[in-house]
């Protein structure tokens, strides 16, 4: 068998065999590429507006599953085909427990948060059946006395990893988790935004799979001096304790030790889907224990700038 | 007194597949094919004085005669059926556990004879059968297994090792 992309080869073969074999029952309309004698007929030989027929009924794992059967262009399409009717879908949040995270926080107060989750995927799917999340949005409302952040996560399915990114600028408030959140998704199925609150108990259970991806080796993280600060004030504004450090682990060293602040940058390497984390700028505090910073350096195969 | 009565026998049409093999169906029978219908508008041969030996065959190049004969005894096991309103269509949601009794056991048949329908159902645009057949290969697909879907359709994999399990591994989370 031969692939229908390649319609040239396939046009000559069918050429070839018609010269062989000059007794031809029933030919197929539609572009020469289909043309095929009945005996010599498979699915994949039938026209595609057939194809894309039969596969929309399949539920979405069919017919993802049906892109490993052959390399075609046309399973391709039609797995990513647009539903424009669904411009406004209300969801759960998903669970975060089995997120895996790269976070980042940029000078301008926003966060990436890159997640690997099947759970959050498959949760966004039974939402949006037809969908192959390649580029989705997820916005999440903190509502909170301080003010609001919202949180984007963009899904990338190719590479198994989401991004989180807030466009909110100063503040990291209890968040409550739990509420509906609101899809919306532009006409181009390229985005999804889903708004929402997080709970303080959420974001510790993000913050605990954030730990456990810290520990399978992957993290990117970036903590603006200015960021760090604001964070930490706003927090302590409404908790004597300063609990704020302990959401993310690796906060807790700006705590720990005083008047550290970090800045920590990382970058995939070439061709792989680690992540190595540079520490670019590092102010220590005298406090700082030497013991500590070796092995925070260490674990996190940090370059001490 | 006695008046003469006009029987009025159902209008016939005639059909000819492409092994030349003609067939006589009702027209209220074959209505449900787009393909035939227009045709028969366009040629104007509704005229009832013209009699059906006299009647001009509708050639149907792509269909032979053994899958016609399978198209009429759809359509004359349908005939009752409502109008499709194909908005109303588009509209429903897909699934494939709707297929009717009779369907299923009717289309029950050997993967070539089925494919040979559905081009059948197409090119004479009869859109209900059309999607029976569809959901009957859908419903050979569910559930199965790359390789087993492979084997079922006759197949090749033309994916090399490692770019299958690329594609697997971008496959992962819906398979949870």
């Amino acid at each position: 068998r031969m692939s229908l992309d390649s319609s040239e080869n396939l046009l000559e073969n069918i050429d070839d065999k018609q010269q062989n074999e000059p007794f031809v029952s029933i030919e197929i309309e539609g572009p020469p590429e289909k043309r095929r004698k009945m005996d010599e007929k498979s699915l994949l030989d039938l026209p595609n507006e057939i194809i894309e027929n039969i596969f929309s009924h399949l539920e979405f794992a069919d017919r993802s599953r049906l892109r490993v059967i052959k390399r075609l262009s046309l399973i391709e399409s039609t797995i990513r085909a647009p539903r424009s009717h669904y411009e406004s879908l209300t969801m759960k949040c998903p669970s975060v427990d089995e997120a895996r995270a790269v976070i980042e926080v940029t000078g301008s107060g926003k966060w990436n948060l890159q997640m690997s989750s099947n759970s959050l995927l498959s949760s966004l799917h039974r939402i949006i059946p037809n969908c192959l999340f390649t580029n989705v949005v997820f916005t999440i409302d903190f509502s909170n006395p301080i003010g609001r952040t919202i949180l984007g996560l963009v899904s990338r399915v190719h590479t198994g990893s989401f991004i989180i990114s807030s466009s909110g600028t100063n503040d990291l408030p209890f968040i409550d988790y739990s509420r509906i959140c609101n899809l919306r998704i532009n006409k181009e199925f390229l985005q999804v935004d889903i708004e929402c609150e997080v709970t303080m108990k959420q974001i510790t259970r993000l913050r605990n799979s954030l730990r456990s991806f810290r520990k399978s080796g992957g993290l990117k993280l970036v903590i603006p001096e200015d960021v760090a600060l604001t964070l930490r004030r706003q927090y302590s504004d409404l908790n004597q304790d300063d609990n704020w450090y302990r959401m993310f682990g690796w906060w807790t060293v700006s705590k720990k030790f005083g008047n550290v602040t970090a800045t920590v940058l990382s970058r995939p390497v070439d061709g792989s889907d680690q992540f190595v984390i540079k520490l670019i700028k590092t102010q220590y505090d005298s406090k700082f224990p030497q013991d500590v910073r070796d092995e925070w350096i260490r674990q996190w195969k940090l370059d001490d700038a | 007194f006695l008046f003469p009565i006009k029987m009025t026998s159902p209008r016939m049409i005639k059909l000819t597949s492409n092994d030349d093999k003609t067939f006589e169906v009702e027209r209220d029978v074959i209505k449900q094919s787009v393909t035939v219908n227009t045709l028969i508008t366009d040629l104007n041969m509704d005229d009832e004085d013209v009699s059906v030996e006299n009647q001009m065959a509708i050639p149907l190049p792509n269909v032979d005669a053994a899958t016609l004969e399978m198209v009429i005894t759809w359509c004359k096991q349908h005939r009752e059926d409502p109008p499709r309103n194909e908005e109303e269509e588009e509209k429903k949601e897909k699934r494939t556990d709707d297929i009717p009794e009779w369907d299923k056991t009717f289309l029950d048949v050997e993967q070539s004879v089925l494919f040979a329908l559905i081009l059948a159902a197409n090119y004479m645009d009869i859109k209900g059968l059309l999607d029976n057949c569809c959901k009957t290969v859908a419903n050979m697909i569910k559930g199965k297994t790359p390789d087993e879907i492979r084997k079922h359709f006759n197949i090749k994999n033309d994916f090399t090792p490692e770019e299958e399990e690329q594609i697997r591994k971008e496959n992962a989370w819906c398979e949870d």
